[in-house]
């Protein structure tokens, strides 16, 4: 403290970033994130071919033929599924989530702001999304307005915002009292400004970890439906791949486990990244 | 006395929300592309327009929406919430049939996560950096990355095909006879597996946050205090600890109601379990709307009652949450 | 003579940090004889706090004792079995914390917690602990205690649940009572009525004392001895009169420094000079905040937190705003700011009349009034850097073209005392003093006719506070500035003010100079809140039971 000259600034996004890198958990999920998200991009380019061909007999077991993972019971390659399906996951899990924090936000910063009547009426409103079941609701979207990948998208993120309102309205409300905020305004910036430059970059920290939980519970989300048939039926994805499996357990129990490691792996990670954002991100765990 | 108006204050909150649920399903049946007369026409394999527009009359669909609106609630007030086209029954009639065995699933569901999520929250907060404590960490992760499906699915393959512990599919074996506690024991029989596929995500869930409540609860204050007076660790941790760590729990767990339907939906599909998310997905496939938006309203009436639950629950364990209105 | 009753050896405490231990006390070696009492004073963080944990065998995890021992009645208690340990906690040495909302289990009848006591330690039935309880509560002077035994603690004031500790820690008539800052969470005249009630039930109990405070005037009132901390070590001991007549070390004179002189109040600047003729700079007519209280069952009804006052300051002074929490002090400070929404009055601050003001013509407005708050870590935005927090009024209120900022943002920074390499960090790289620095430039930046300090002091320790106090007094005969000085704390007022009006449930019940104030009060309310107030230079009216 004496030599405070030589001090580096540190913002406290730099410093949640050095408690990220130490938490080798969290990293890890990251790399195994990373993985994936590779095998999303470039794995078709590398293992070429139409997942939905026939390409070999039914039910031939994993290694067997020169197939890793075996074919389903049409004789389709599951390798080559999994991969296809590897991009549906993620990319209906990053947009139904951009969805859900949108929405969200929005509510939440408005609710928590304004107070009053409006927060009256949004609270209302977000309560009533409670009520319906989540996937009971998702799946009368997407059975009334079709099995695309964009309502599918959608449906999840009309479903999950309430959860990220709730939080944002809860950091808005404990910011809004802080003196930093009330020192801002004697300071004459706008409500904008109070808003967008002041609070919302302080309530941040617990929605980027939900939104974090968000991608995972998207994908489970989305790995549901399809499980279910509610899907577009012309992209490979991996909760289809279990469903369509789903009656032949008893010979190829394989066709439904190894799609499920592949859901199961992409959440797991996501969830320690989230974890470890938490812990990076949470103020309680560092000192003031 | 004071319970009782609050109570009554939640009920009348509790028909405000549903009837906006009402709502909500009637403006989707009304922006969904085609009718419930198209429906039927296709049922019927085409009909002429003449026709269609008798129905539609019949129905009063060439009425103002706002009075089609009026009657929809009113009839669905008098629990008529349509007719199955595709199961040739009232919706009322389909629903009550299979609400029980939903019900049942749900509710076990969620008590069994509840107990054994603070239990296992409890224990582990005793030393959080101890292995117990890792384990249940680590379960809860894996819980909640889990599809619950697949969870299903993994279970059923190894506790009724490998060993043959439990059954297959279904509700009870119709083949036993007898009273209620034969038929009771092969429904407990029947509902072990789906119960704990179900409960394991909210397992993870309760018991995470029941750790970490915990932990932030034997670090205040008042636990100091207990401390102080010379009470023993394990008054410490039961008496004074745990009644002040439970009402978050309880509380994300009514906020879970609506999940634990959904939850249902996946696990009725796995296990054959004869409730309302087969019928969903039934009704769903064959596109018979009326059946879907019954179950929707119904559901969304059983979040509202687990909703009232959890909160009759919170007020008896927090002096505080009493005196709000 | 006889060994104490209590004697802690050569006592040194660890704390885990990161990677490696720290002492937080060392070395200490303290006494306690029956029946006396034993001040420890300390600023946060000198150790005076965890040695009465170590005493009560609770330090927190990450802590232990590394060296020394604690003997009670001849037994060293770092050696102990825990049964052995229980079976003196609560019963033989008992102990009262700080926070008196916090330490209470909110979901138990304060009742059954007093209860549990004596079911435990003394085997009481259900039925005599309570009625017990009960005669406990009495003595505290719970009133209309048979009800309120049923109580929960959120339903008691904050003096209500500190007599419900005591009640608690002396239920087993223990031997040795710890008081770790009981009263500082509380008001002047609620800690004088605690401290009464402590020594009256310590007399009559013969229990001895160790009470934990920060203030010298509380130390002068209540204590036999004294033992004074810093940064974990004892740097004074002996008896509390004589430290206070002849204190040797710093630090110690610094703490006797912060006491408020109530009789010796020298004579003011104020009175030598000519009738003042010139128009206030602010003047406050019936100004009136009302607040909605949403009551049960969506019945909305007003709270009336400040009600019609009026006050006047002149350029270059100091007013003081003065008064215990709810009276509305803070309130019609940034009522006048325009921070809260005053419901009628007349607020003219440099001829503006600020109640008028809407929209963009109050947001410029803002110039004029800047507020210094109390919390030096909830008052500066985290996430914006010293240099950009000050900048904020600059950018949005300023007159200033943006090139010169940097160069007033820089000058700022060598008014307030930091450096100017200071300006690239981050407010958590900052100690509190440090942080009030900050707020000061900040309040500075735009140039205001009038500054609000709402409690800028009270949250720092006294060293840092008196530093702080220093800074202000010289910048405002520096710039000739105006404060609205808001404050609970006398001696503090004592130090910086020209006038006093002290506020009580809304109103603004005296006004006048600052040794009007203290030396002759007119009003009963006054008098009271002066009489409270812990003071080293007063007869003292009831001595410390003497063992």
């Amino acid at each position: 403290m004496s030599d405070q000259k030589t001090i580096k600034a540190r913002s406290p996004f730099a410093e949640a970033f050095e408690m990220f890198r130490r938490n080798h958990a969290a990293v890890a999920g990251l790399i195994v994130l990373l993985l994936i998200v590779g095998v999303a991009i470039f794995g078709p380019l590398v293992y070429p071919g139409n997942p939905f061909d026939m390409v070999w007999a039914p039910f031939t077991p994993p290694g067997q033929d020169g197939y890793l993972l075996g074919t389903d019971y049409l004789g389709r390659d599951i390798l080559s599924l999994l991969i296809h399906g590897a991009k549906v996951s993620l990319t209906v899990g990053l947009a139904a989530a951009f969805v859900t924090v949108t929405i969200g936000i929005t509510v939440g910063a408005l609710a928590g702001f304004y107070r009053g009547w409006v927060e009256e009426v949004l609270m209302r409103f977000t309560e009533f999304f409670q009520v319906l079941p989540t996937l009971l609701f998702s799946m009368v979207i997407v059975a009334l307005f079709g099995a695309s990948l964009t309502m599918i998208t959608i449906a999840i993120g009309l479903v999950s915002w309430p959860a990220v309102a709730r939080i944002t309205r809860a950091e808005f409300l404990r910011i809004r009292e802080l003196e930093y905020v009330t020192a801002a305004r004697a300071g004459g910036v706008r409500n904008g400004g109070l808003i967008f430059r002041v609070i919302l970059p302080n309530a941040l920290p617990p929605i980027i970890v939900q939104a974090a939980l968000m991608v995972g519970s998207a994908i489970l989300f989305e790995a549901g439906l399809s499980f279910l048939g509610l899907t577009d039926p012309n992209v490979a994805s991996w909760g289809q791949i279990i469903g369509s499996n789903r009656e032949y357990i008893l010979d190829a129990s394989y066709t439904v486990t190894v799609p499920g490691v592949a859901i199961f792996v992409t959440v797991l990670a996501i969830s320690l990244v989230g974890d470890g954002l938490n812990d990076a991100l949470n103020p309680k765990l560092r000192q003031r | 006395m004071a319970f009782l108006k609050v109570l009554a204050q939640r009920i009348g909150y509790a028909v405000v929300l549903l009837i906006a649920v009402l709502v909500l399903n009637f403006t989707m049946i009304n922006l969904a592309p085609g009718d419930v007369v198209d429906t039927i026409a296709a049922d019927m394999g085409g009909a002429n327009a003449e026709l269609m527009a008798q129905i539609r009359a019949e129905y009063g669909l060439d009425q103002p929406i706002i009075v089609q609106l009026g009657q929809y609630i009113g009839r669905v007030l008098q629990f008529d919430l349509g007719y199955s086209y595709f199961y040739n029954r009232p919706v009322t009639e389909l629903i009550f049939e299979r609400l029980p065995a939903t019900l049942l699933l749900v509710f076990a569901a969620q008590i069994f996560a509840l107990i054994l999520g603070i239990l296992l929250g409890v224990f582990a907060a005793q030393k959080p950096n101890g292995l117990f404590s890792h384990i249940v960490t680590l379960f809860a992760l894996f819980g909640y990355a889990a599809p619950v499906f697949w969870t299903g699915i993994l279970l059923l393959i190894a506790f009724s095909l490998k060993i043959p512990l439990f059954p297959v599919a279904g509700m009870r074996d119709v083949t036993i006879e007898g009273g209620f506690f034969p038929q009771a024991l092969s429904i407990a029989h029947h509902l072990v597996l789906p119960m704990l596929t179900l409960g394991s995500i909210f397992i993870a869930l309760y018991s995470r946050l029941c750790r970490a409540s915990m932990l932030e609860v034997l670090g205040s204050d008042y636990v100091r205090t207990a401390k102080a007076k010379g009470l023993r660790p394990r008054d410490v941790v039961m008496k004074h600890a745990l009644k002040n760590a439970l009402p978050p729990v309880v509380t994300l767990a009514g906020l879970q109601f609506s999940a634990v339907i959904s939850g249902a939906v996946l696990v009725e599909t796995v296990f054959s379990w004869p409730g309302l998310g087969q019928l969903a997905l039934t009704s769903i496939l064959a596109r018979d709307t009326p059946t879907i938006l019954g179950i929707l309203f119904f559901s969304a009436l059983v979040v509202i009652v687990g909703n009232l639950l959890t909160d009759v629950v919170l007020r008896m364990i927090d002096p505080r949450v009493r005196g709000r209105g | 003579m006889t060994s104490p009753l209590l004697s802690v050896e050569n006592l040194r405490i660890e704390l885990a940090a990161r990677e490696w231990m720290v002492p937080v006390v060392d070395d200490l070696s303290i006494y306690l004889n029956a029946g006396e009492t034993l001040s420890i004073v300390g600023e946060s963080g000198s150790g005076k706090s965890m040695t009465a944990l170590a005493v009560m065998g609770l330090l927190p995890s990450i802590g232990r004792i590394a060296q020394g021992r604690i003997l009670f009645e001849g037994r060293d208690m770092t050696h102990m079995d825990d049964a052995s340990l229980r079976a003196i906690r609560g019963n033989q040495i008992s102990m009262i914390f700080q926070e008196p909302m916090t330490s209470l289990n909110p979901v138990y009848t304060v009742g059954e917690q007093i209860a549990e006591v004596l079911r435990l330690h003394k085997g009481l039935s259900n039925q005599d602990a309570w009625s017990r309880a009960i005669d406990l509560l009495d003595a505290v002077r719970i009133p209309d205690v048979r009800r309120r035994a049923k109580a929960y603690p959120h339903e008691m004031s904050g003096g209500q649940r500190q007599r419900v500790m005591i009640a608690m820690a002396l239920a087993c008539r223990p031997k040795i009572l710890i008081a770790d800052e009981p009263t500082t969470a509380l008001d002047v005249t609620v800690q004088a009525e605690i401290f009464e009630l402590m020594r009256e039930l310590a007399r009559e109990t013969r229990t001895a004392t160790i009470l934990i405070t920060h203030d010298m005037g509380v130390v002068a009132e209540m204590a036999n001895r004294v033992v004074v901390m810093y940064r974990g070590e004892k740097v004074e001991d002996g008896e509390a009169e004589a430290v206070i007549q002849r204190p040797q070390h710093p630090y110690t004179q610094t703490l006797i420094a912060s006491v408020p002189h109530l009789t010796t109040e020298a004579a003011p600047t104020v009175a030598t000079q000519a009738p003042n003729t010139e128009k206030p700079l602010l003047s406050v007519r019936d100004l009136t905040v009302q607040f909605p209280v949403k009551k049960r069952f969506g019945k909305r009804e007003m709270f009336t937190a400040v009600n019609g006052i009026s006050f006047d300051v002149m350029r270059g002074k100091t007013l003081a705003i003065v008064g215990e929490s709810g009276s509305g002090k803070t309130t019609a400070a940034l009522a006048v700011a325009r921070l809260v929404d005053a419901q009628a009055g007349q607020v003219t601050l440099d001829g503006t009349d600020m109640l008028g003001l809407e929209g963009e013509d109050l947001r410029r407005a803002r110039a004029k009034v800047q507020v210094i708050f109390q919390d030096p870590y909830s008052s500066l935005n985290p996430r914006l850097r010293a240099g950009d927090i000050v900048r904020e009024p600059l950018d949005n209120l300023g007159t200033l073209p943006a090139s010169e900022r940097d160069d007033r943002i820089a000058e700022l920074f060598d008014k307030v005392g930091l450096h100017r390499d200071q300006m690239r960090l981050f407010p958590h790289q900052f100690s509190g003093g440090q942080r009030q620095r900050i707020s000061i430039a900040r309040a500075l930046s735009t140039n205001p006719s009038l500054i609000i300090c709402d409690e800028a002091v009270s949250a720092l320790d006294v060293v840092i506070q008196a530093q702080i106090l220093d800074l202000l007094q010289d910048l405002q005969r520096d710039l000739n500035l105006t404060y609205l000085f808001i404050s609970h704390d006398l001696g503090v007022v004592q130090q910086v003010c020209d006038e006093i009006a002290v506020m009580y449930m809304g109103d603004v019940v005296e006004f006048g100079d600052r040794q009007t104030i203290f030396s002759n009060p007119s009003q009963a309310y006054t008098r009271n809140l002066l009489a409270a107030v812990p003071t080293i230079d007063r007869a003292r009216n009831d001595s410390p039971a003497t063992p």
